[in-house]
């Protein structure tokens, strides 16, 4: 499903210094495996995710998602990957507060030619598979935090993506959330989703749908 | 559909997030409003003067010597009625008459009430008159300006004028000038010919010019070059050159209309700086949710393009509404002033509702274009930042 | 101050044209950067970089070529409302007589619009295809396309600092007058509007059989037919006057803005021949062509042929 082979990013700032936040990295998912990406904050784990993503191009190597080299997409074509491929559920609670739970969800759609009622049928079955459908109508900045990530995940999921990645996704949650996260997890990888999840949180250890673990240190795979 | 997916998400945007958007729509509606007053009232000003163009003569002929403007003899009048294409010939008698004391001049017109008036405006004034009783004294009609005047003045039932010639005349106010005439007849004082004459002290056997009607337009060219070679000290005026003079006249306002847009463009560039020197944290946030859920960063700048070509396209059509509203409902107190306040009497107006077309189109171009290309480079900033800046 | 030159609708116009130039000029500078840093072969990274800055570029310039199209409509109408000022002048056709380089001036104006129009659809494809096929095509017509911007520009200027409110000019009827003009091959009127219907018919040929030499030879020759079949022959039995023959009174209200229509469909006509040529006919092109051009002939027959079943008689 994903195959990364040598990724090598190297940021370079005005004042020309530059850092190397990855270095040489390999490494694959199989479809329909939960993998970790495990590391501390500042080892590379948003990088690699945003390059796998194409949010952000690699400075060398390459990375293949169903066979398709997404690297030297232009940003149309990265972007259009990205629509029908990738949900990313960030660490942050990156949401439009004055909207509604489902308006919030209304960005990953609008792009693609539905129709109104496809549109409402689509939020209606990843607000219902979030846990969240109770509180559609609900403004989000009324919402807790748990309820917000829930928000975030169905928007994730929303376009029927296959690959879910997944920054930091407990960051911000108290422990009842998180485990409530875990549970979703669970349940869109029995969906068939393949799910990429970037971590430093002790909460996925020894977790039993886990297929991989990758340990990430200073931009290397340990 | 996509399209319609994405201008609905905007709407949605736009009308959840009005702080956002609030002072550059006001800054930009007041703008407009008053960009938009000036060039109604212009259009509106002048809309007037050439319907009532329409009414004029086709020729005025004036007697005009080493540069000096001299009266007319009167004997010219039967000559011109000899030219083919000329259906009427009329004598007119008027001057300024000046009243020293407070500086005011006033326009003195003398009309032959039993003659058919060429311009059609006086002979509809004169309908309205009972000549012969208006005739059975020394009568006058007055303008608005002319009566305001007057009132202060204390002239209340008549007026002494003083002709050249060091006599006195008692000219006794008839009536006022009717409403909606007040452009050209504010100033104005309408009397009989041969008192008119005694006033201003136009000899006999003279008038102050001659106005020729045709019978056929066609005729324009050939009697125009008729009146010319009649004779050599003459200055031939066209209802063409009083069009000419009084778009000209627009125009020159034009230069009070760059004056404007000057102090338009550098209000809205001080718009801009407001707008994208401070990028908001809900513009970024915008982005990274925008971006990570499948955008193209050329997709994002078309949608803030559109986002502002909106909130600029709205704040213009309320300008324009509050511009018509108070020039054509207010009748623009303050800025009517500009347009009318000549160095005579005060007038008031009421400015018909006339807009050109134009007038839209050179608001549209001078304020809401400029506008859309200027903010091309801030939006693309925005958009084209690296993510791992944004996202954390 | 030019009279001509402090009327609204033409120091808007030179105000803006001049605003359009520079962020033009601004594009074109990048443009160049961009092209001279361009390579096929560099890295995904440094790629993804220049691709970002020439967004910057070709939003400015789908900005400002749009903003050239409103333009060209208010130079068409600020032309026919200058006449008002210019002692014998009728109607537009006076005043570009009287300009300088009036006529070249339109047509220069014209053959902008067609390739701003062309220039966007290019950049359009350019991003929807794979690897950036038209990238170079598209950075080295922009170059071209604003040489062709910064010449009408100055044109424009030149043009209405030339107007003078004195002396008076000829108006259409004297300009546009058949004793004193000479066509193409020393050809009558008539046989211009046969050639006009036979190059049409030529036309339709070459698009359905997609030959694109042939086809862009007749689309330049249909062009120039056009101008002088409408302006000497067609114009007449709209404004149902033989002696009133002019390019430019069709644009006005009292015939329905037809002109608009008119030329409207000519350019779209054009840019769709342009599309099929560069893009090979790829997407119903050749329909396009075909209806762009047989809208076009239908209009600019249609009031001549209707005359000539009302009254039984041509004009």
């Amino acid at each position: 499903m994903i195959q990364l082979q040598n990724i090598n990013k190297v940021f370079t700032n005005t004042n020309h210094n530059s850092f190397q936040a990855l270095k040489d990295i390999s490494l694959a998912v199989a479809p329909n495996e939960c993998v970790l990406l495990h590391g501390s904050s500042g080892s590379g784990k948003t990088t690699l995710l945003h390059i796998i993503a194409s949010l952000m191009k690699p400075s060398s190597g390459l990375v293949e998602v169903k066979g398709e080299n997404i690297v030297s997409l232009s940003d149309y074509h990265a972007s259009a990957y990205r629509r029908s491929t990738i949900g990313y559920v960030t660490q942050s609670f990156y949401l439009l507060d004055n909207l509604s739970v489902e308006e919030n969800l209304l960005p990953a759609l609008v792009l693609e030619s539905l129709s109104e009622k496809e549109m409402a049928q689509k939020i209606k079955k990843a607000l219902s598979l979030a846990n969240i459908e109770h509180k559609a109508k609900q403004k989000v900045s009324t919402l807790s935090g748990g309820e917000k990530q829930r928000c975030i995940i169905a928007r994730a999921i929303v376009n029927d993506a296959e690959i879910l990645l997944c920054d930091e996704p407990t960051a911000n949650l108290d422990k009842k959330n998180s485990l409530f996260f875990l549970e979703l997890i669970q349940k869109l990888k029995n969906l068939g989703k393949t799910i990429l999840i970037a971590t430093h949180d002790p909460i996925f250890e020894k977790l039993e749908y886990v297929d991989k673990v990758y340990n990430l240190e200073g931009g290397s795979l340990e | 559909m996509s399209m319609l997916n994405r201008l609905n998400f905007l709407l949605l945007l736009i009308l959840n997030y009005k702080r956002r958007y609030i002072t550059t729509f006001l800054l930009s509606s007041g703008l407009i409003a008053i960009l938009a007053s000036v060039l109604f009232i212009s259009s509106s000003i002048q809309e007037e003067l050439m319907s009532t163009l329409e009414n004029q003569a086709d020729f005025t002929v004036q007697h005009y010597k080493s540069g000096h403007l001299l009266n007319t003899p009167e004997k010219w009048i039967e000559e011109y009625l000899d030219i083919p294409g000329v259906s009427k010939v009329q004598g007119r008698i008027y001057g300024t008459h000046y009243y020293e004391p407070k500086e005011q001049h006033f326009m003195l017109v003398g009309l032959d009430m039993y003659d058919v008036q060429i311009v059609k405006g006086m002979q509809k004034l004169i309908n309205t008159l009972d000549i012969e009783k208006f005739l059975e004294r020394k009568n006058m009609i007055i303008g608005s300006g002319v009566k305001e005047f007057f009132d202060k003045y204390h002239y209340t039932k008549y007026y002494i004028f003083r002709p050249p010639d060091r006599s006195k005349e008692k000219v006794y106010i008839y009536k006022e000038f009717p409403k909606g005439s007040d452009l050209l007849t504010n100033d104005m004082i309408m009397m009989d010919m041969p008192l008119a004459r005694k006033i201003l002290g136009v000899e006999k056997g003279y008038i102050s010019d001659i106005i020729i009607e045709l019978s056929n337009p066609d005729e324009y060219q050939k009697v125009y070059e008729k009146l010319i070679i009649s004779h050599f000290d003459t200055r031939i005026i066209t209802k063409k050159d009083i069009a000419k003079h009084y778009t000209n006249l627009f125009n020159y306002k034009g230069g009070i209309f760059m004056v404007l847009y000057i102090f338009a463009i550098v209000t809205f560039l001080l718009l801009l700086y407001q707008r994208y020197s401070m990028v908001e944290s809900l513009d970024l946030k915008e982005i990274v949710i925008l971006r990570s859920t499948g955008w193209s960063i050329e997709q994002i700048i078309s949608f803030k393009l559109v986002e502002n070509f909106m909130i600029v396209l709205s704040a213009y059509l309320v300008g324009v509404i509050i511009a018509y509203i108070y020039v054509f409902f207010l009748d623009a107190p303050l800025l009517r002033d500009i347009f009318l306040g000549s160095a005579n009497l005060s007038i008031h107006p009421e400015f018909i509702p006339y807009i050109k077309p134009l007038d839209l189109l050179i608001l549209f171009g001078i304020f809401v274009l400029p506008f859309l290309l200027a903010v091309v480079i801030p939006v693309w900033k925005l958009c084209v930042k690296d993510m791992s800046e944004m996202i954390r | 101050m030019n009279e001509i030159l402090i009327s609204p609708q033409v120091s808007l116009e030179l105000f803006l044209s001049s605003l359009v130039l520079l962020f033009l000029t601004f594009a074109l500078y990048h443009t160049l950067s961009i092209l001279l840093r361009y390579d096929k072969n560099a890295t995904s990274a440094l790629q993804y970089e220049l691709e970002k800055r020439s967004l910057l570029t070709t939003t400015i310039i789908k900005v400002a070529l749009s903003i050239s199209i409103f333009l060209f409509i208010l130079f068409v109408l600020s032309i026919d409302t200058l006449a008002e000022l210019i002692p014998g002048a009728m109607c537009g056709a006076g005043v570009v007589s009287s300009g300088s380089y009036g006529s070249l001036l339109i047509a220069l104006k014209f053959i902008v619009i067609i390739l701003a129009l062309f220039w966007i659809q290019v950049d359009y494809e350019d991003q929807k295809a794979k690897g950036f096929p038209y990238f170079s095509f598209k950075m080295y017509l922009y170059i071209f396309l604003y040489l062709l911007i910064a010449l009408s520009w100055f044109l424009e200027l030149n043009f209405f600092m030339s107007l003078s409110v004195e002396e008076p000019v000829l108006c259409c009827s004297n300009l546009y007058t058949l004793q004193t003009t000479t066509f193409i091959l020393g050809m009558s009127i008539e046989e211009i509007v046969v050639a006009f219907y036979i190059t049409y018919l030529f036309i339709l040929l070459a698009s359905y059989l997609k030959k694109k030499v042939f086809l862009s030879l007749l689309s330049i020759l249909f062009l120039y037919l056009s101008y002088i079949a409408i302006v000497y022959f067609f114009s007449t039995y709209i404004y149902e006057l033989p002696t009133h023959k002019c390019p430019y009174c069709i644009l006005a209200k009292e015939y329905y803005f037809i002109g608009y229509f008119i030329y409207g469909v000519l350019i779209m006509a054009n840019y769709y021949v342009l599309y099929g040529i560069v893009f090979s006919f790829k997407e119903h092109t050749k329909s396009k062509i075909i209806t762009a051009y047989t809208l076009f002939v239908v209009l600019v027959s249609f009031k001549y042929i209707y005359y000539f079943l009302s009254n039984n008689l041509f004009l």
